[in-house]
């Protein structure tokens, strides 16, 4: 199915897709999360559609915003590595998973998704460095430990890493539903580093903004040669994302982890809502 | 890190920076020219339409059909060939960061990597399969 190419589609879906990008980009997501909702519920475009645009611009986002954090030296380079095993492993899982699971299904997935990840965010506000963290045997032989300059705190924070075989389950899971449903599942990579993993928030997030490119890009190269990438949805959507995300990667360190959290919890319960009730309806309307 | 002296660790950072700021401007660098690239296609696509009144809403799925299309003069190829641009950045960081990890003699990271961009190439090679 084709999209209307209108230039007034193309510069209204650019500016929707700069809002999705800042926005993405600020809460450490690959701005997927809101351009999956944005093409769909919005612009009323089929979800396979929607789905490839976004899993381009998800990796413009990473590829942007990682250019511009790793200058900040808050990435932690070998974690991303060693965990993009599980997360590419997971994204061609998830882009096999895509072609066949209902469309009705997959609003679903994508609204329990945006719902499951919000209420970790809530109950755990403000657990910016993490206390008393020791490595486990694994983290330990693959040399995870590290540290980063706060600018906010102006000091040199060390950490550690603990819990690392869980953190590779919660790794593949993302890249799953990454592959799955379009998205940078950077919620589920930020969760795992977060919780399972205890990094500090701000390693955690521009982490998973150096991971979700690769982790997109297992699932995209699937993508685009099945067709599910029109060129005249995905440029809009990658060059806006962009421009969203460049803006918003200059903005992140001159704020708080928690005001970051904070910004994060309503929209994405309200996208979560509105994604359950476009998938609950498709299914049963048919 | 405890028992590394303090020498070695700062001559790690130091290598370590140097990688994360090469890694930064293939992203950089990538990130740019296919952002290019694709608006040169659409302002091409939107122009083409303007002035011939119709747009060819058909577009390649391989890295042949691109480059076929593309000197068929089709605008929506060089979209695509840009959005394919896109879609390398990061698979050209994994392989750059397995030289950076190797020069490093950082064997356990190089194979790590490798793996990485072994199954980033499988995954290519899977969607052409016709998933």
């Amino acid at each position: 199915m084709a999209a209307p190419p209108h230039l007034l589609f193309f510069l209204l879906v650019l500016t929707a897709s700069i809002a999705a990008g800042l926005i993405g980009s600020l809460v450490g997501l690959g701005g997927g999360v809101f351009v999956v909702p944005l093409l769909t519920l919005v612009f009323g475009l089929p979800l396979h559609e929607a789905i490839g645009a976004s899993i381009i611009s998800v990796i413009a986002t990473s590829s942007g915003a990682a250019a511009a954090y790793l200058r900040d030296h808050i990435t932690n380079m070998r974690v991303g590595m060693f965990l993009e095993i599980a997360t590419t492993l997971g994204a061609i899982t998830g882009a096999f998973l895509t072609a066949i699971a209902p469309t009705g299904l997959l609003f679903l997935i994508f609204g329990l998704v945006l719902a499951v990840s919000a209420a970790p965010l809530i109950m755990r506000f403000g657990e910016e460095l993490p206390q008393g963290v020791k490595n486990d045997r694994w983290a330990e032989r693959l040399s995870l430990a590290s540290s980063y300059r706060d600018e906010r705190l102006g000091r040199t924070i060390p950490y550690q890493v603990t819990h690392v075989p869980l953190g590779v389950v919660m790794m593949y899971v993302a890249g799953t539903i990454s592959g799955l449903l379009g998205i940078g599942s950077g919620t589920f990579k930020v969760l795992a580093m977060d919780t399972a993993m205890r990094l500090p928030v701000k390693v955690s997030t521009t982490t998973s903004n150096f991971m979700i490119g690769v982790t997109a890009a297992a699932s995209a190269g699937i993508y685009f040669e099945r067709g599910d990438i029109n060129p005249v949805v995905a440029a809009p959507v990658a060059l806006g994302v962009l421009a969203g995300a460049t803006i918003g990667a200059r903005t992140l360190t001159r704020l708080s982890n928690r005001s970051i959290r904070k910004l994060f919890v309503p929209i994405l319960i309200f996208i979560a809502l509105s994604m359950l009730i476009r998938g609950a309806s498709i299914l049963m309307g048919s | 890190m405890a028992d590394d002296t303090t020498a070695t660790v700062i001559d790690k950072d130091r290598r370590l920076r140097q990688a994360e700021l090469a890694i930064s401007h293939v992203l950089r660098g990538g990130v740019v020219l296919s952002a290019a690239i694709i608006l040169l296609g659409v302002v091409w696509f939107y122009l083409q339409m303007a002035i011939t009144g119709h747009a060819t809403l058909t577009y390649p799925h391989t890295v042949l059909e691109v480059a076929q299309e593309l000197t068929q003069g089709d605008p929506l190829a060089l979209v695509a060939l840009g959005l394919l641009i896109l879609l390398l950045t990061p698979i050209l960081r994994v392989a750059i960061s397995i030289i950076i990890f190797a020069l490093e003699r950082d064997w356990l990271y190089t194979v790590i990597t490798l793996i990485v961009l072994l199954i980033l190439l499988v995954s290519l090679l899977l969607g052409r399969g016709g998933a």
